[in-house]
């Protein structure tokens, strides 16, 4: 299945990137799907030590290496797309 | 007034015939290390003392420390005893090596019932230096990142002006670690070719090792025409991993230390900048200086010779610059090709005639820790 | 002299678990911080204590020191690095190659002066605190934040062959500050330190001057004989009794200063040993009455 179409990815991911980046008030159901994480428009107000730490997450968690975090935050922005670039098909 | 009686350091770019080569005539030693990046080999550049092979041993560091504290009493024909009331201090990024090596040692679970009942802790290596020099005097070992033994300089020279100490023997101390590599090239902080402060493709440092001491003292008990002057550090809380990119915390502190030393921007006749080629230490420093400086001083980055080491830069930089202007220089600022369009002058581009004046040295490090601190040769 | 302008104590016995101070943060300043462990955590609580009601100047100095620092992170890291085979997590790595316990105190409290992370194999506090008050004295800072915080590891037995105490000794964790500056006026108690160490023959000379009813604190590192034979020789002094209040950590003295300021008028003598060498604190609190 498409990852974005895996809800259970997904939320795994929201998971994920609240515990690695310790945003303890927020809940998976705050994060939507579809919204840049590293933007205002989150309301996640992440940084560039949390996008490293989000790559640490990834590859710890979901087996997946990511050498460049400026590539990362450019590239894999939506909680779709990065449910996407884990799993394809 | 604080004197600066000179000092010994080993770091990549040999003795000191062999450094003075390098920085006259820019011409460096740059190895390679293999970096553990999850599980995955990567080679980065990186400037080592030499190619014995290095474990978190408490006896290797002990026996750089050693030699560079020797090679400075030989070269002062001092003995240890007639440094009657001596303080020592220590900056390094990585004081828990003395910590690293019990644990790296368990590796089972007898570990607790072999592992002797001995305290470990930051001030270890100090203390077991201490004990093999027979100094008794005052000390501390100075953990405050990248700024560790720039600090401890500062803080030696406020001991000497309390009358606390008649000697101050300040060691700076950053030996390969391979936490230390990892942690930074896991946070992608590291060039995968070559460190090019200011320069506008600068794509993070590089890493080098150093170990150094200088003697510190003051004018009536030993004079030299070096003096410390003065310095400032702060911390900016604007971030825990970089200094506010708009140079106002930077700018704060330079500004500071000049007041400090009692001298104004116009007599600063060099600026050793820190000079990572970190995209945001570079401009946070440049904007800083531009700040202070109505015309910028010449200015020069030293982390393409040595590489950055961290903790050990504050000593290990300052002898740098003592060597050169001893020799009649200023070395280049070298690898700046391009300069960065943001940055309004170029740092030194080719070597400088100076044998006397007051230079100005700046460090910055995680943390928030900011110094700046300004020296001065008086002309013979 | 230099002058002590308020002071604050955090000091546990944890009862075979990592006390959560996380929740004891955010009861006591309603802050939560991101990217802070155990050992940060305790600093800011102390820090807290001691500061956060002051209207403290911005340049206030941070020298913070301890026994071993952050050695949990440090350990989890090693773990990771040798056994795990992974990296270490960013927010660990910076936090284990920098004084960020400092940063987060400052940020706490307002701060962004001179913030410093001290280490002494024998005297941690007394050499910070040497510092502290040359540095006063010679009016290159104004005010200065001096703490010493200790964390409990819950892994005691490795932690007392690490600190080199005996198996019975229990391991206890502070966070113990003192604000200090060089003038005199709302000041709560004088502060002295004998800037070097001292042989057994010139401490019981110091001692022979001091005047009656001063109460006289032993670290943990005198042997009872000692203590014993140390206060037959003083008999005007009293002994200043502490020691059932809390169990062992490096910056202890530090929590020393702050009970008695707390608890106690009067003059008390602070005395440490390491090999044969003692180090000498002073405080006082009555001479402001």
């Amino acid at each position: 299945m498409k990852g974005s179409l895996d809800e259970a990815l997904k939320r795994r991911l929201k998971i994920m990137i609240i515990e690695e980046c310790e945003k303890e008030e927020v809940t998976p159901d705050d994060v939507a799907d579809d919204v840049q994480l590293f933007s205002d428009a989150s309301g996640l107000e992440l940084d560039s030590l949390d996008a490293l730490q989000i790559i640490m997450g990834l590859q710890i968690q979901f087996g997946i290496r990511l050498e460049d975090s400026k590539a990362f935050r450019r590239h894999v922005t939506t909680i779709n797309e990065l449910a996407d670039f884990i799993q394809p098909h | 007034m604080i004197t600066i009686l000179g000092g010994e350091l080993l770091c990549a770019l040999g003795d000191v015939s062999e450094r003075f080569d390098a920085l006259r005539t820019g011409k460096l030693k740059l190895g390679t290390i293999n970096v553990n990046v999850g599980g995955a080999k990567v080679t980065y550049p990186y400037y080592r003392i030499d190619e014995t092979p290095r474990k978190s041993d408490p006896l290797i560091v002990d026996s750089y420390l050693d030699r560079v504290v020797n090679g400075l009493l030989e070269k002062l024909k001092l003995k240890p005893a007639s440094l009657t009331n001596v303080g020592v201090f220590l900056g390094s990024s990585s004081i828990d090596y003395s910590l690293a090596w019990p644990i790296e040692e368990d590796v089972d679970d007898d570990f607790v019932a072999r592992c002797k009942r001995e305290r470990v802790g930051g001030g270890k290596y100090l203390e077991s230096l201490m004990q093999r020099f027979g100094f008794t005097g005052p000390s501390l070992t100075f953990n405050t990142a990248c700024t560790s033994s720039a600090n401890a300089l500062m803080s030696a020279a406020s001991m000497l002006a309390g009358y606390i100490i008649d000697y101050a023997l300040v060691l700076g101390l950053e030996l390969y670690s391979p936490t230390t590599l990892e942690g930074f090239a896991m946070m992608q902080l590291l060039s995968p070719e070559a460190i090019r402060p200011f320069d506008k493709n600068r794509n993070g440092i590089v890493l080098g090792e150093a170990v150094s001491a200088v003697l510190l003292s003051r004018e009536e008990i030993m004079a030299s025409p070096w003096r410390y002057l003065g310095g400032k550090s702060s911390c900016e809380t604007y971030s825990v991993t970089s200094a506010d990119p708009n140079g106002a915390g930077v700018a704060q502190v330079m500004r500071e230390a000049l007041e400090g030393a009692g001298i104004s921007p116009e007599a600063i006749i060099s600026v050793k900048a820190h000079g990572t080629a970190s995209k945001l230490n570079d401009q946070a420093e440049m904007r800083g200086m531009e700040q202070v400086f109505t015309t910028l001083p010449s200015y020069l980055s030293l982390k393409p010779y040595i590489g950055h080491t961290l903790g050990g830069c504050g000593v290990a930089e300052l002898l740098l610059i003592m060597e050169s202007v001893d020799a009649g220089f200023i070395p280049a600022s070298l690898n700046c090709e391009i300069l960065d369009s943001e940055f309004s002058q170029a740092p030194i581009c080719n070597l400088m005639s100076v044998t006397s004046g007051r230079f100005m040295l700046n460090y910055f490090g995680f943390g928030g820790n900011n110094t700046s601190f300004i020296i001065e040769k008086t002309a013979s | 002299m230099i002058y002590i302008h308020a002071g604050g104590i955090h000091n546990s016995i944890p009862d075979n678990q990592l006390p959560d101070l996380k929740s004891e943060l955010k009861a006591l300043s309603g802050k939560v911080y991101r990217r802070i462990d155990h050992f940060i955590q305790l600093a800011i609580i102390g820090a807290h204590k001691a500061a956060a009601e002051l209207e403290l100047a911005p340049q206030t100095a941070i020298y913070m020191t301890s026994g071993q620092g952050d050695i949990m992170v440090f350990d989890r890291v090693r773990r990771q690095r040798y056994f795990q085979k992974m990296l270490s997590k960013p927010v660990d790595f910076v936090n284990l190659s920098s004084n960020s316990a400092g940063f987060y105190v400052a940020t706490h409290l307002g701060l962004n002066g001179k913030n410093l992370f001290l280490l002494h194999h024998h005297f941690p506090v007394q050499m910070t605190l040497l510092a502290a008050q040359n540095e006063l004295n010679l009016g290159q800072q104004k005010a200065i934040l001096v703490g010493g915080v200790d964390e409990w590891i819950p892994k005691p037995e490795l932690a007392k062959k690490l600190l080199g105490v005996d198996e019975v000794t229990i391991l206890g964790e502070g966070s113990n500050w003192l604000l200090l500056k060089a003038e005199a006026e709302a000041a709560l108690a004088t502060f002295a330190l004998e800037p070097g160490t001292l042989n057994k023959i010139e401490l019981q000379r110091l001692l022979l001057s001091v005047e009656a009813g001063t109460f006289l604190a032993f670290s943990s590192r005198f042997s009872a004989a000692e203590v014993a034979e140390i206060m037959v020789m003083n008999k005007g002094c009293k002994r200043y009794h502490y020691e059932a209040s809390c169990a062992y950590y490096e910056t202890l003295p530090l929590y020393v200063l702050n009970r008695f300021l707390h608890q106690e008028q009067g003059k008390l003598i602070h005395l440490d040993v390491s090999k044969g060498r003692y180090m000498v604190m002073r405080v006082g609190n009555n001479v402001f009455l």
